[in-house]
């Protein structure tokens, strides 16, 4: 009776502690994980295939690694502020099936004009369905992805769209500077200028006041509303640009094309150390998780390892990041 | 233990129902409870009284292993029991019922009763439910409770709830010899028909089971206990039977010892600068929470809300900030009047508030220091020229406001969720400070603050007073309340009862504050 309650005890005073053991581990795991997968990936396949260090080994990250990151950048905005987007695939497949569909008839510039304002207003629907009906994000941009699915089919009437694909073509895969196609260029701006408006702009560090604590943010005076559609309809404006440059690189509208990425940009959100309980990370760290996704994916494809094998380590990185980015002290139950 | 185990041996007198020996909690450097020991025989009633803060609720989280102890042991009909297991706790005989009811709403009262202990056939493994019906309202004719055991529990109003919570209490305890049930502000929110069911469930159970009765309401205790406790700034500092003690001793062993003047720097405490309002709620009204309400404030002017938890002094102060809406009422500040006002409005009419719970309303956790406190001040750091935030102006601006609300160490990129208690306070403080605001609302601001931290927030509101802006002050201490105010407004069940003026040369006692609440 005696040492089964002192061993009880024991237990409980090593709980704390060994807790704040595991925050501090979590908190260096955000900051370092991402550059040390980089490097040991990097390191690994390079070893074991020489030829992942070719020339056309580094294009192909780069071509890849450019829609990944804009698909993921365009879903952390939600995320930070503590909601999801799972729409995000969706409304660049009809981002580019909009491109490719309008085209022929308006031309290059006008289509992408077009479907720049269509994906932003599927952004401000999903924030107003969230915040009128107060249904949780992850389940209305669910509903989303499959009426967004549904009006791409439409559209394209399930098959792939054919279109003028001159100018578009040598807009995302032309290289301005030797070497980097214009993809990535189009990438590396659009993170630049998001990582800019997170941090040093007042909407910036609203969202992350929102994801970080909604009832302090509301409390401090924030219009929280503002600022979870202005969150949303980023991320819809981030979507047609990924749209864009999915289209420009298949050089035909595919419906559904961009759904499969959306475990992948989820993946390299979390990767990079965007914790999904919100207000911690930023898009900066977004372009590192996709390097990360980027780099794996590709070095499995020069090991030819089988793709299903491929979907299985997806599904695997996620939870494992998961894990390390969030917050436990938002859900009672643990703790 | 040895000794209560040879005591069983011996068959001598038999080990008390709860006896708690030495314990002590703290949370960072302030000491919530510190060396209480409690003894209750079994069939006992036995009353805790003590102020907002003195540590009864520690004590009572303790007895029911939700907190646990520094140091000290629990020990249930002579059986030690593992601190800080709810489950340990509970299977000793300890139940609870609480201001928070636990009851699911969904369900009707007699699931309610019988959650987690259902009866079953042993053969099929179904619920029977016929019995668990007729069983619960056996139950409830016994104890001569009126309400319909088939009823959802969503349908009935609180008063019925809480009957509900501690029939199942009682319930829970009806197998099991020498149950404890602790009643931690029961009849905050009955009527005094509905306490007087309370009253004789407990008697009529108290044949057997033992009661630990938490109350603000001094002649419930009187009524129905045989013995009080009175527990002060973290001590049980007296307990005595009940009929050699009056309303008037209890409140006096409440108060504790005395503060020195300097303590609430009253050199430094002016009071209102011109008899000119700088806020005024009129007829204010929020259901379920104060009826009525009108509430004055002058330039420079510190208004203390004294009243027991649940009199609606935290929600006036929301209601102020915005952040609860009022049913009726209005709102006038320098001139302007709003009927309806979000935080958002109440910010640009000079309101800054300072919410009852930090971590829970105020910080953002894994944010620095310096973004926490440049949340409430963005519009003022926006470059001239771009809408972009200017770092450098943002760095001045922290850094001169963490000089100002004494940060230590001084380090505007630390993360707040690392911080103590008290700097984490004074970051929230550091949002109402820049900008010299009309009004500012301090609900509990020294919550879970050390001594150290609190005299510096003493003198933070002093210097804003100083500087004309009207403050409002809730704490759970009367006695800051008395030290910092220059008026005091008592609620008492949502309505004021009155007001008592508070100048540093002529303070009321607590005691007088005490009656009126």
């Amino acid at each position: 009776m005696k040492t089964s309650n002192s061993k009880a005890e024991a237990r409980l005073t090593a709980s704390s502690p060994g807790g704040d053991a595991l925050d501090a581990v979590r908190k260096g795991a955000r900051s370092f994980l991402p550059v040390l997968a980089l490097v040991v990936l990097f390191a690994f396949f390079s070893i074991m295939r020489p030829t992942f260090l070719s020339v056309a080994s580094f294009q192909n990250i780069m071509r890849q690694g450019a829609f990944l990151t804009l698909l993921a950048l365009a879903g952390t905005t939600a995320i930070l502020t503590g909601a999801i987007d799972l729409s995000v695939a969706a409304n660049a497949t009809l981002g580019g099936i909009l491109v490719a569909d309008l085209t022929g008839s308006i031309g290059i510039w006008p289509a992408i004009g077009v479907a720049l304002i269509a994906c932003s207003v599927v952004g401000l629907v999903n924030a107003l369905v969230v915040i009128w009906l107060r249904v949780p994000s992850f389940l209305v941009t669910l509903g989303m992805l499959s009426v967004l699915d549904g009006i791409s089919n439409q559209i394209s009437g399930g098959s792939p769209i054919e279109f003028p694909t001159g100018t578009l073509s040598t807009l995302v895969n032309e290289q301005s500077i030797p070497g980097v196609p214009n993809a990535a260029l189009i990438a590396v701006v659009v993170v630049v200028i998001m990582t800019v408006l997170v941090f040093l702009t007042k909407l910036g560090r609203y969202i992350m006041a929102v994801g970080g604590n909604e009832r302090a943010a509301l409390l401090a005076g924030i219009p929280i509303n503002r600022v979870k559609i202005s969150s949303f309809i980023l991320g819809g404006l981030i979507a047609a640009i990924a749209g864009v440059v999915f289209t420009g690189q298949a050089l035909n509208g595919v419906p559904e094309g961009a759904d499969p990425s959306l475990l992948a940009s989820i993946a390299a959100i979390v990767v990079g150390g965007t914790a999904l309980s919100g207000g911690v990370g930023g898009p900066h760290r977004t372009l590192l998780g996709a390097l990360v996704i980027i780099v794996l994916s590709s070095g499995m494809d020069i090991m030819s390892i089988n793709p299903y094998v491929e979907s299985i380590v997806y599904g695997l990185v996620v939870i494992a990041a998961v894990a390390v980015t969030i917050d436990r002290r938002r859900y009672g139950a643990i703790r | 233990m040895s000794v209560t185990d040879t005591g069983q041996a011996g068959g001598a007198a038999p080990a008390p129902a709860l006896d708690c020996v030495g314990l002590s909690k703290r949370y960072g450097a302030v000491h919530a409870l510190d060396q209480a020991s409690l003894r209750i025989e079994t069939g006992e009633v036995v009353g805790l009284v003590g102020q907002n803060g003195a540590g009864k609720s520690t004590l009572v989280n303790i007895i029911c292993g939700v907190v646990t102890p520094d140091e000290g042991t629990v020990a249930i009909h002579g059986k030690p029991v593992p601190t800080g297991h709810p489950r340990a706790m509970s299977e000793a005989g300890i139940a609870v019922v609480s201001q928070e009811q636990s009851l699911v709403e969904q369900l009707t009262v007699w699931e309610n009763i019988y959650l987690g202990r259902e009866l079953t056939d042993p053969r099929s493994g179904l619920l029977r439910r016929a019995a668990m019906k007729a069983g619960a309202a056996a139950m409830f004719t016994r104890l001569g409770i009126g309400i319909d055991t088939g009823a959802l529990v969503s349908d009935l109003p609180f008063a019925s709830r809480q009957l509900v919570e501690i029939a199942r209490a009682i319930h829970q305890s009806d197998g099991k010899a020498g149950a404890i049930l602790v009643l931690d502000e029961p009849t905050s929110g009955l009527s005094p028909r509905e306490t007087e069911v309370l009253f004789s469930l407990i008697r009529q159970a108290s044949g057997g089971a033992t009661f630990l009765f938490v109350s603000h309401v001094l002649p419930d205790i009187l009524s129905l206990c045989s013995r009080v406790v009175v527990c002060t700034n973290g001590h049980l500092v007296a307990d005595r039977a009940v009929g050699d003690v009056t309303e008037r001793d209890l409140h006096e062993l409440m108060i504790g010892r005395a503060r020195s003047t300097d303590y609430y720097a009253l050199d430094r405490q002016g009071s209102a600068i011109s008899d000119d309002l700088v806020l005024e709620l009129t007829d204010g009204q929020k259901s379920g929470a104060f009826t009525d309400v009108h509430l004055t404030v002058r330039h420079g002017e510190v208004v203390g809300l004294a009243g027991i938890i649940g009199s609606g002094t935290s929600e006036v102060a929301a209601a102020i900030a915005g952040a609860l809406t009022l049913d009726a009422g209005h709102l006038t500040v320098g001139g302007q009047t709003r009927r309806r006002w979000s935080v958002h409005d109440a910010i640009a009419l000079g309101i800054r508030y300072l919410p009852p719970e930090r971590r829970r309303d105020a910080l953002f956790p894994h944010a620095s220091v310096a973004h926490n406190i440049a949340i409430s001040y963005l519009g003022d750091i926006r470059m001239s020229k771009a809408p972009l935030l200017d770092g450098g102006r943002e760095s001045r601006l922290v850094s001169r406001l963490i000089e100002q609300i004494g940060l230590r160490p001084p380090d505007p990129n630390r993360m707040v969720g690392e911080l103590s208690g008290g700097n984490q306070q004074k970051v929230v403080f550091a949002r109402l400070l820049a900008d010299g605001c009309a009004v500012a609302i301090l609900d509990n601001p020294t919550r879970g603050v050390d001594v150290g931290t609190r005299e510096e927030i003493y003198a933070m509101v002093r210097e804003l007073a100083s500087t004309g802006t009207g403050v409002i002050l809730t704490s759970e201490s009367i006695e800051e309340l008395i030290g910092l105010s220059d008026r005091l407004v008592v609620l008492r069940s949502g309505a004021v009862v009155t007001e008592i003026p508070s100048p540093p040369q002529a303070k009321p006692t607590e005691l007088e504050v005490l009656a009126c609440m």
